[in-house]
């Protein structure tokens, strides 16, 4: 299709930039030697080759294409840390260097590859890449060194685990820990049998050392159940991708703290729920291209899902940059839906009112779309994240963009807890949200309690905290309905015992009728007739057989 | 009337050189401006209006899809597209769902002139 001159200058190009690359990847491969894992040298390495490989596909030699397409994708395994080169991969590429050169020599004598057949070192690239996966997968979760026994097993090797998180792969290493750890278990059993058959005097000693082991074994389980939320969050940018294209939007999605790690029942069930926020942002809340210039934005909409980990809690924010709530809006249409009266409609504040968003029955969309509709609403995420014993709050900020922060706990299986007593009751409260106990006896109580606007508050170190009266939330268990005893009435109480408890920037005192002993609880989902509750988080079995509640204190908090 | 303008980024030479031989033989009425990585694609676009962009992915610095966002920043009319031979699933959704088009490598002249009909 050129004439004779550029189609000459085109091969002149060919040679000079092969050369070049080729060069520049030797050095390279003999400077990896020294230092075998350092990225920025990998990739100018992998760049190099993938140069050559597409010199020779435009000018149509597909034999060396080949070859040196072999290479690239042995680099690619390197550079992204999937193989480690030794003295027998480097010398390998070496000699697919040498090989390149030689043709690359031939074409410009004869201006053909010639009768060459790289298929024999084809086939060898192609092994070494097969046997690094192998390795990879073996080695998986086995350091190299034994000074990191705690480095993360479970991680999904991308090719064969990507998405799934009906299933685990488990490191023969953290396995055999297990099978001691169970060694250990049937060794303690042993003390107990002989300390209950023979020597009583040894019963306690022994019974403490079975329940340590219990701990340490639920510790080393749990560790397995934690997996890190990149493998959810990937699917993500395919679910964008349709969305984009089906309603002409541009949208780039970012990703976050991909390498947090949440409860494999937790991620199951947030799946859904963060596919719906995305749903959401870039149907509602990312404008179409045009709209988005004319606003001065970027015509490029940006999603932004982080998550992260404090505290044994897990914060995933779901950010758009689109055209955000408008709260009056909300206001009106909660008003029409009567969701709230027309005194509310005028005394609550934004905050309050932007949570309404929540509520069942309620759509700010002028119409239901395709997309985000289906009939359901964001109520449907508040019940999922409620089952989950988190929270949703939401920000944003008219014609610049929304927020959504999701809490959930870490992990549902085993929570740290207090045991208190109200009305009879055991009820358990998390100790993550407890800073401290404190009781007061006789005159200190009439001291320590005063009235705030009618309502009951407690001094507790110089600080005036709300007082919520656990006999009371539990003897009238639905929101606002509890009636408040009267500051008199507790001021004449002759003990008052207090938890003080926080939960994201709150602190309250949740009067309880007894202090007992702290525990660490296996809790179980809300009974189907209690899951409209919400102060209540899960159930868990007592050592006597009975069942005590575990209270949800964010909850608590917003009576 | 002004020729419209194509950028080309690639960090080959040969590849600049084959797109700029296929413009200067077929293609004679458009302004062909090249650039071997994203940063100095930006310097250019900023004097000069881009009505398209033919991005190699791999390159030194930011990558072809990187570059492609901030050129549609710059210039959302512009169709935008990214020569690639293969690409990650996860790079090819990214990119799509920034409205980034595909031109499969080997680039070659009939490529171009699909293209072409499709921006006009």
């Amino acid at each position: 299709m050129f004439d004779e001159a550029s189609q000459q200058a085109l091969m002149q190009e060919f040679f000079s930039e092969n050369r070049e690359a080729l060069d520049r990847i030797e050095r390279g491969l003999l400077q990896l030697e020294s230092i075998p894992n350092n990225r920025e040298l990998l990739n100018s390495i992998f760049r190099d080759m993938h140069t050559v490989k597409g010199n020779c596909r435009m000018m149509g030699f597909e034999r060396l294409e080949e070859l040196t397409h072999a290479a690239e994708s042995l680099l690619d395994l390197m550079r992204e840390g999937r193989l480690v080169i030794d003295v027998r991969i480097g010398n390998q590429l070496l000699g697919v260097l040498d090989t390149v050169q030689r043709t690359l020599h031939t074409i410009e004598q004869t201006g053909s590859e010639g009768e060459v057949d790289f298929s024999a070192l084809i086939v060898q690239l192609g092994q070494m890449q097969g046997a690094g996966g192998m390795e990879l997968q073996e080695e998986h979760g086995e350091p190299r060194t034994d000074s990191d026994p705690e480095s993360a097993p479970l991680r999904s090797d991308g090719d064969g685990g990507a998405g799934r998180i009906d299933s685990i792969r488990l490191s023969i290493e953290r396995l055999d820990a297990l099978m001691n750890q169970v060694g250990e278990l049937g060794a303690i059993f042993n003390q107990v049998r002989y300390a209950v058959t023979r020597n009583p005097a040894l019963v306690d000693q022994s019974l403490e050392s079975l329940g340590q082991q219990i701990h340490q074994l639920q510790d080393e389980v749990l560790q397995y159940r934690l997996q890190p939320i990149g493998r959810i969050l990937d699917t993500y940018h395919r679910l964008v991708r349709d969305l984009a294209v089906e309603t002409r939007k541009k949208v780039v999605l970012d990703l976050v703290g991909e390498e947090t790690e949440v409860d494999r029942n937790v991620l199951i069930s947030i799946k859904e729920v963060l596919g719906h926020l995305i749903r959401n942002a870039v149907d509602h809340g990312i404008e179409a291209p045009e709209e988005r210039s004319n606003r001065g934005k970027s015509p490029v909409g940006r999603v932004r899902l982080s998550a992260e980990q404090k505290q044994g809690q897990i914060y995933l924010e779901i950010a758009d940059d689109g055209r955000g709530i408008d709260v009056n809006r909300v206001r009106v249409k909660a008003l029409e839906r009567g969701l709230i009266t027309a005194d509310q409609a005028m005394e609550m504040a934004d905050p309050d009112i932007m949570k309404l968003i929540m509520a069942p029955g309620f759509s700010t969309a002028e119409q239901v779309s395709k997309i985000s509709g289906r009939g359901t609403g964001m109520d449907v995420v508040q019940a999922a994240i409620d089952k989950l014993g988190g929270s949703v709050t939401i920000f944003s900020e008219y014609g610049a963009g929304s927020r959504f922060r999701l809490r959930i706990p870490q992990t549902m299986a085993i929570v740290p807890v207090l045991l208190v007593t109200a009305c009879g009751e055991t009820y358990a409260v998390p100790q993550v949200n407890i800073i401290e106990l404190v009781s007061y006896h006789g005159a200190e109580v009439t001291a320590n309690v005063e009235g705030k606007l009618q309502a009951p508050m407690v001094r507790v170190r110089e600080r005036l905290l709300p007082l919520v009266a656990l006999r009371q939330v539990v003897t009238h268990p639905t929101h606002g309905a509890a009636v408040a005893r009267s500051v008199e009435r507790i001021q004449a109480e002759s003990a008052l015992h207090v938890v003080v408890l926080q939960s994201e920037d709150r602190f309250f005192a949740l009067d309880v009728d007894g202090i007992k002993e702290p525990a660490s609880l296996v809790i179980k989902p809300v009974n189907r007739i209690f899951a409209d509750i919400a102060i209540l988080a899960g159930t868990a079995v007592m050592p006597d057989g009975s069942v005590s509640f575990l209270l949800n204190v964010p909850e608590l908090i917003r009576l | 009337m002004d020729k419209k303008t194509v950028l080309i980024v690639d960090d080959s030479s040969l590849a600049r050189m084959m797109v700029r031989k296929i413009f200067a033989t077929s293609f004679k009425d458009w302004n062909l401006v090249e650039a071997k990585d994203g940063e100095e694609a930006l310097n250019l676009a900023a004097d000069t209006p881009v009505h398209l962009a033919l991005l190699d992915f791999n390159m030194p610095g930011m990558n072809g899809i990187e570059l492609a966002e901030k050129l549609l920043v710059k210039y959302p009319s512009a169709g935008v597209y990214l020569v690639t031979a293969n690409i990650q699933e996860r790079m090819h959704q990214r990119a799509e769902s920034m409205g980034i088009g595909f031109i499969k490598k080997p680039i070659a002249e009939n490529k171009i002139a699909d293209i072409l009909k499709q921006i006009a």
